[in-house]
């Protein structure tokens, strides 16, 4: 590390890092050494064999964990022999950043200000982005400051310390330990109403926030974390930075183009594909195991655009489709029957809007199919009155913008519902937009995403449920797959 | 209040509901002392709807009703409930420009206020207020004259007074939210500083839910352990004021939300729902919130003055108020505030 040129984060050369290398006073110190004699530190192991990879992976895992533990304890020379090379103090750094505290707060820990030297003489491009987006990181995490400001207004930073100490020989957190996260792109009504039923629900140890505007981001991010004496603790960040991101369960989208009056639809999805050519990326490239949720519309394209954006297997993007489209049915169904809600089964499928397709043939309310006993009455049928019905749920959305300006409430509890349906690993039959070729005579050849009840879990799309159509239904659905199509064909993707 | 469900303008025929479901033979018809319990909220602003949204989402209340002065905004945000029906317990939702809707309600919420004009005084603001209140609360009186009710808008202590007139209740069934969500903002920033559960930390602002608020730092304390003497042992931060500093900042919270994102909605709505539970549900737990303070702390008995204090709620209200030791500077500082108090209510043209 000689040839190393030392810079701090932020990209200015520093002669030395100023930081005082103390005498380990603390149990905490004396834990950490005995770590580093179990981790044989000074070693040079080279392992061979089938779990070579996964035990050097272990072991640099070990290595980050014991290095983070050095930094917070500022020993700079116990973290200079930790490393090996300048890569892998790099990727300790990143992966510290990703796992400690820092995340926690969204930004850096002032303890931590004047983060140790980080050596830039490094080979490949691949480096320096990470590089490139630490410091970006912490530049911007210099504007989201850590909430708490007491530090500012003169609290002593080591107060903690003074009231809570850990017991003898503690062990660091272990690093397979895992967290909830949820990230929410788009601080809109829409946005805001989801990650607050989340938080309620308490659904998440982690919620993050992502909007182009930093002072309405950073309100709703504050109005959000003055509930704390009313909510679990749950850890809530703000950032324009997708960094923010990092590590997420689930990615929800909500941020969108608006409609101008006159504009045409296929005008409105090129706006919102150039959105998504921003958003979708990053997402992708912090969290690559992460599930998309597309809530943003028209729905249905827009999901089919993340799909491709993103390169994520299709059971990993779903989009909310037609799910509160069904609660909204199952809603005037049950209000008009007196029942609970929850115990009418009905689905409408297919796209997320005019074209959308009530199964009339498979309501069932407490487990009876009542279809029959609609038809019973002949001159309902001919006045098409289900149809007006299904026109009626289609309308309600618009109505309520026409009222209150905007919908928020109901999709709010639509996307939590998805949301612990897939967190928790629920395996619940939902109507959502997914990658429905091959399924109710849909061309296989045709990727075009609409909603289908499907089974939802931990991996995102379990399975499609296996409905019995009627062959008017079937014929809708079919129509409904041929118009998405021809509208995907003309977008610029 | 006519069916939500619009299947019958649509040519549903009405007795669907008879051929699918039959009650069994001889029923009793539904006891009359059958009690649902009923939550009003006046005002469907961002603050009324956070409070009736987390209500529901926290599935206090059997019944919801929603009343505001604007019918097509008020139907929207009803509809916009209702919608949701499939992933909550079942509640009913009703909204209405009249306040019939809202009879025989447990608590009745105010969160209805006049806007401040940029420029005005507070005085004239109160009298705007008060010409307001003299709309809303006495038909809520009338129409659920068991109710507690709860006052949210702003300035809410000499709103919650005029409440109390304008009812003819009795003290301890007229509350005001107070500072109850400013300790929730104190408590915050100190459990964000030590690294503790908020729910861990014990603080309490007390007073007049505004500039005069009285922090009650000699009674702080972080899992059961009063940690005033750890922070100013230092003594810097005795002498620069930091104690001072970090009230200010938890009154002007408040302020840096609504500029950064035109309003306050989130933490109020959980605040309040919070003191609703206790309420509903006679949990005894303690609240600060805005109560008749005559007779407690020195504030004199003959001054009908409405501050926060700690105060234990439940099913009747306000049950009782806790006897916390103040310090000197503490209760000089709370009765400061109560003349502050007292001095505008003097003024208002009640």
């Amino acid at each position: 590390m000689d040839d190393a040129q030392h810079v701090s984060l932020d990209g200015s050369a520093e002669a030395h890092c100023g930081l005082e290398v103390d005498e380990p006073v603390d149990e905490g110190a004396a834990g950490l050494l005995g770590w580093l004699a179990r981790l044989g530190v000074d070693e040079a192991v080279e392992d061979v064999g089938a779990h070579a990879e996964l035990k050097s992976k272990r072991r640099r895992q070990e290595k980050a964990w014991v290095a983070s533990w050095a930094v917070k304890l500022w020993h700079v020379s116990l973290v200079e022999s930790i490393v090996g090379n300048p890569r892998e103090l790099l990727w300790i750094c990143a992966l510290f950043e990703r796992h400690t505290q820092l995340r926690s707060h969204g930004c850096f820990d002032p303890k931590l200000t004047s983060f140790p030297f980080l050596p830039i003489k490094w080979a490949s491009a691949g480096a320096k982005a990470d590089h490139r987006s630490l410091a970006s990181i912490r530049s911007q995490s210099e504007k989201m400051k850590k909430v708490s400001s007491l530090a500012e207004l003169g609290f002593a930073d080591d107060v903690h310390r003074a009231l809570f100490r850990p017991i003898q020989q503690a062990e660091p957190p272990s690093p397979t330990k895992r967290h909830t996260k949820i990230s929410v792109i788009g601080a809109g009504n829409v946005g805001m109403a989801i990650a607050q039923t989340i938080l309620t629900q308490d659904l998440t140890d982690e919620l993050a926030l992502v909007d182009a505007k930093p002072d309405k981001l950073r309100g709703e991010m504050l109005d959000l974390q003055h509930a704390a004496a009313f909510l679990p603790r749950t850890r809530i960040l703000a950032s324009p930075d997708y960094a923010v991101t990092v590590d997420s369960d689930i990615c929800i989208i909500t941020a969108g183009a608006r409609q101008i009056p006159g504009e045409t639809r296929l005008n409105l999805l090129q706006r919102n594909l150039s959105l998504f050519k921003e958003i979708v990326p990053p997402l992708a490239r912090y969290s690559p195991g992460t599930l998309l949720l597309v809530v943003s519309n028209p729905v249905d394209v827009l999901t089919y655009i993340a799909w491709k954006l993103s390169g994520f297997p299709p059971n990993r993007v779903i989009g909310s489709g037609t799910n509160l489209d069904s609660s909204r049915f199952r809603f005037l169904l049950a209000d008009h029957l007196e029942v609970n809600a929850q115990d009418v089964q009905a689905y409408m499928v297919g796209e997320h809007g005019d074209s959308s397709v009530a199964l009339w043939s498979s309501i069932s309310v407490g487990g009876v199919p009542i279809l029959s006993q609609f038809t019973k009455d002949v001159a309902a049928i001919e006045q098409g009155v289900l149809e007006r019905i299904r026109k009626a749920v289609v309308d309600s959305a618009y109505e309520v913008i026409r009222l209150k300006g905007y919908t928020s409430w109901a999709i709010g509890y639509s996307v939590a519902s998805l949301a612990r349906s897939l967190l928790r690993d629920q395996h619940r039959i939902h109507p959502v937009s997914l990658l429905a070729n091959g399924f109710y005579g849909i061309p296989d050849d045709r990727d075009v995403f609409l909603s289908l009840p499907a089974q939802l879990g931990r991996s995102g799309i379990l399975t499609v449920a296996n409905i019995q159509l009627t062959d008017e239904e079937a014929g809708r659905l079919r129509r409904s797959a041929d118009a998405l199509w021809d509208l995907q064909q003309k977008l610029d993707l | 209040m006519k069916k939500v469900s619009s299947l019958s303008q649509l040519g549903f025929a009405d007795d669907i509901h008879r051929t699918l479901f039959r009650p069994i033979q001889q029923s009793a018809a539904p006891s009359p002392t059958q009690r649902r319990t009923k939550i009003s909220v006046i005002g469907a602003g961002n603050v009324g709807m956070a409070i009736a949204q987390t209500i529901l989402t926290q599935d206090l209340t059997d019944e919801l009703a929603l009343v505001d002065a604007k019918p097509d905004k008020l139907q929207g945000e009803m509809l916009d409930l209702q919608h949701a029906a499939a992933f909550l317990p079942r509640t009913r939702i009703l909204a209405s420009p009249d306040y019939a809707v809202t009879a025989n309600s447990d608590i009745c919420i105010i969160t209805a206020g006049a806007r401040q004009i940029p420029g005005e005084t507070r005085l004239n603001l109160l009298q705007r207020n008060l010409a307001l209140f003299k709309e809303i609360v006495p038909p809520l009186a009338r129409y659920s004259p068991g109710t507690l009710l709860l006052v949210v808008s702003n300035p809410v202590d000499v709103l919650t007074y005029i409440a109390w007139k304008l009812s003819g209740f009795p003290p301890n069934r007229v509350i005001g939210s107070g500072t109850n969500l400013d300790s929730s903002r104190f408590r915050f920033l100190l459990a964000d500083h030590l690294e503790v559960n908020a729910q861990d930390v014990q603080a309490y602002m007390v007073g007049e839910h505004g500039d005069s608020s009285v922090a009650l730092w000699s009674s702080m304390s972080v899992g059961g352990v009063p940690i005033l003497s750890q922070l100013t042992n230092d003594k810097a931060v005795v002498e620069q004021g930091v104690l001072e500093k970090i009230r200010k900042a938890v009154v002007e919270s408040a302020y840096e939300v609504i500029r950064l994102k035109g309003y306050t909605s989130w933490a109020i709505g959980y605040s309040v729902a919070n003191l609703a539970r206790s309420l509903l549900r006679d949990q005894h737990s303690i609240h600060p919130v805005s109560l008749l303070a005559k007779g407690f702390y020195g504030i004199p008995d003959d001054r009908e003055v409405f501050l926060s204090l700690p105060a234990q709620l439940g099913r009747s209200g306000i049950l009782s108020v806790a006897n916390i030791h103040l310090s000197d500077e503490e209760a000089a500082r709370l009765r400061r505030s109560a003349n502050t108090l007292w001095e505008l209510q003097q003024k208002l043209d009640l």
